[in-house]
């Protein structure tokens, strides 16, 4: 759910401006989020703007050495729907706090989510909310967003 | 994640967003309890990053600390 506070108005921003290169970027990105189900096309009244952040990578060549790689991180700016919500209040904890639960153990194990946040549907009917425009369209997102 | 995990939160399994922890006196309560983690995941259809994940370890390092039979220390990869 994405409660917002009373009187909120849609949010509706102009989209930034694309570097000519990047716009390739852009539309592969928003074809490949739309190929996972992760985004659908839109008629919302919402608005937020993206961008394109640069992030580094890792990737493994043939005889097995990681090479660094300059990849582009897809991010949409909810600042200004960030504005509107209705905070909720749900515990974190302090990882001090989380680790003080680990003395006598000898054995561990971790695992991490796979880009943990699109495993989780957002409440149909909320999507609307996310909408946001690219150069060659307006898109909802149907997960939540990291 | 945490309402996923909750009834195994604390006796032997810690979550902080995306990342699971788990952790056991013993390495034969340690696949126990890997065995019933992973069955959690996988009834609830949550997909895990293999290339992140460690399993049955001494020494793992988990959210900027390095935790083994020892005690909890800083990563020290963190530190420059």
């Amino acid at each position: 759910m994405i409660p917002l506070i009373l009187g909120a108005r849609p949010v509706s921003i102009r989209p930034y401006r694309v570097a000519p290169e990047l716009k390739d970027e852009t539309e592969c990105q928003v074809q490949d989020l739309c190929a996972r189900g992760v985004i659908v096309h839109s008629d919302s009244t919402f608005s937020s703007p993206v961008l394109l952040v640069k992030k580094t990578d890792v990737t493994v060549d043939d005889v097995g050495d990681s090479l660094p790689v300059q990849t582009w991180r897809f991010v949409a700016d909810y600042r200004h729907l960030n504005a509107l919500t209705v905070k909720s209040k749900y515990p974190l904890q302090v990882i001090d706090e989380i680790l003080h639960e680990l003395s006598r153990s000898k054995w561990f194990s971790k695992l991490e989510l796979k880009a943990e946040y699109h495993q989780i549907r957002l409440a149909p009917g909320e999507e609307h909310k996310t909408a946001f425009q690219t150069h060659d369209g307006n898109y909802d997102f149907k997960v939540c967003l990291d | 994640m945490n309402a996923t995990l909750a009834p195994i939160l604390r006796p032997f399994a810690l979550v902080f967003f995306d990342d699971i922890l788990i952790y056991s006196p013993s390495y034969e309560e340690h696949l126990q309890h890997l065995s019933v983690v992973l069955s959690i995941l996988k009834e609830d259809q949550w997909k895990v990053k293999l290339l992140k994940c460690a399993f049955s370890q001494q020494k793992v390092a988990y959210l900027g600390h390095v935790i083994s039979c020892d005690g909890v220390a800083t990563d020290d990869t963190k530190i420059q």
